[in-house]
């Protein structure tokens, strides 16, 4: 819902969030995910990249374009992105 | 008004049937109830994309759509107007009070929308069959016919799809008089390869069983010798509103959804919606609609034989 606030994400705090994430989804280990490798690379399809960016809708607290995951193509740069985009 | 389900000797599954979604898939995502849906629908209960305008609520969109395709078909003041895949009566009822058409037969396959039909709209211009329109056989042909939202359904996701698109326009053609028009709407794909991997998609796999989207090319293709295409409109972005709409109405109900599904039955239906509002917004998905007019012979030779 985008009722209420949220506070406002760090960089940081959703890049911990996505590595959760993407270990769970994929049945890894924490410390196997990589920030900086891309979704591709994991073996994401678009179905789960638009997957995420619904749950990610849910954590950051408003809505996000489906494009984000083609345009910033791994952990690091999606947070930073998503990060400058609460705090422009 | 008349509402009719098929005798008890036949069944409303498979006879005559032979293409596309059996009933009972249509049950599957439809017949989850009536006090479900509603909670992701409008006041109209329109289940099809609407046509927004700066500033309309999604009410008014809605009914800007129905408005739209009365006019596409001329349906004002008509005798007799077809809605295949009539859903919740939004614009069975529409046609019968706002457009003056005497006669308006709605039909479906879904037990729920036919008994909602008949709880809420009481006219005498209404009638509603529990049929497939591969088994229905109209006394009289109609002016125009409209369906919204069906022809997803229209073809199975392993059938040779431009067959069985072709019955369908190839009924609608006797259904309809002479001249008559069809305004169709329909989902499509866009720029999803047709050899893709069924499984990187979830309309079969969860939404809606037994069915599968349309290429535009096949649908214009099926409808040669038939039909005329007078107007095509991709309107996708009218989608990604309309699918929103339906998220946040039914994550805005979810103490109620719960009441009347499981959670993992919610967050389904809420992910479905979600995630197709991002398909219209990509382009991987399309909304067309579509205006036809039914081909007559008009010259001589040229070995005209309507399909």
């Amino acid at each position: 819902m985008r009722t209420g606030i949220i506070e406002n994400r760090t960089s940081a705090d959703i890049s911990v969030w996505m590595s959760d994430y993407l270990a769970r989804q994929l049945s890894i280990a924490r410390n196997a995910v990589d920030v900086r490798r891309s979704f591709d690379q994991y073996g994401i399809d678009s179905a789960s990249a638009l997957q995420m960016v619904g749950d990610l809708e849910d954590y950051l607290g408003h809505e996000l374009s489906p494009s984000l995951p083609y345009q910033y193509p791994t952990i690091e740069s999606l947070s930073d992105a998503l990060a400058n985009m609460a705090n422009p | 008004m008349i509402i009719e389900t098929e005798n008890a000797a036949s069944t409303t599954t498979r006879q005559g049937a032979q293409y596309g979604v059996s009933a009972e898939a249509i049950q599957y995502h439809y017949d989850i109830g009536n006090e479900f849906l509603a909670l992701a629908q409008e006041g109209g209960r329109n289940y099809s994309c609407a046509m927004y305008q700066d500033g309309d609520t999604h009410e008014q969109a809605q009914i800007r759509k129905l408005d739209y395709h009365i006019d596409q078909i001329r349906a004002r003041g008509a005798e007799r107007v077809l809605d295949i895949g009539c859903g919740w009566g939004a614009l069975v009822n529409r046609l019968a009070i706002e457009a003056d058409v005497d006669k308006v037969v709605g039909l479906t396959l879904s037990k729920e929308q036919l008994k909602f039909i008949g709880d809420t709209y009481q006219h005498p211009g209404i009638d509603v069959h529990l049929q497939n329109w591969q088994d229905y056989q109209p006394e009289e042909p109609f002016d125009g016919i409209i369906s919204l939202g069906a022809f997803e359904h229209f073809a199975k996701i392993d059938e040779d799809k431009v067959e069985a698109y072709r019955h369908y326009f190839k009924k609608c053609h006797e259904f309809l008089k002479p001249g008559g028009r069809m305004s169709l709407q329909t989902m499509g794909y866009g720029d999803v390869p047709r050899d893709r991997q069924h499984s990187d998609l979830f309309i079969a796999r969860e939404v809606f069983p037994e069915s599968d989207l349309p290429y535009l090319a096949d649908i214009v293709r099926a409808s040669e010798m038939l039909f005329e295409v007078e107007l095509v409109r991709n309107d996708r972005k009218d989608y990604v509103k309309t699918m929103r709409s339906w998220f946040e109405n039914l994550r805005a109900n979810r103490e109620e959804a719960l009441k009347l599904a499981p959670l993992d039955v919610v967050t389904r239906y809420e992910r479905m919606y979600r995630t197709m509002s991002y398909s219209f917004d990509l382009g991987a998905f399309t909304l067309y609609r579509i205006t036809f007019r039914r081909i007559e012979q008009t010259r001589i030779g040229d070995g005209y034989h309507a399909g």
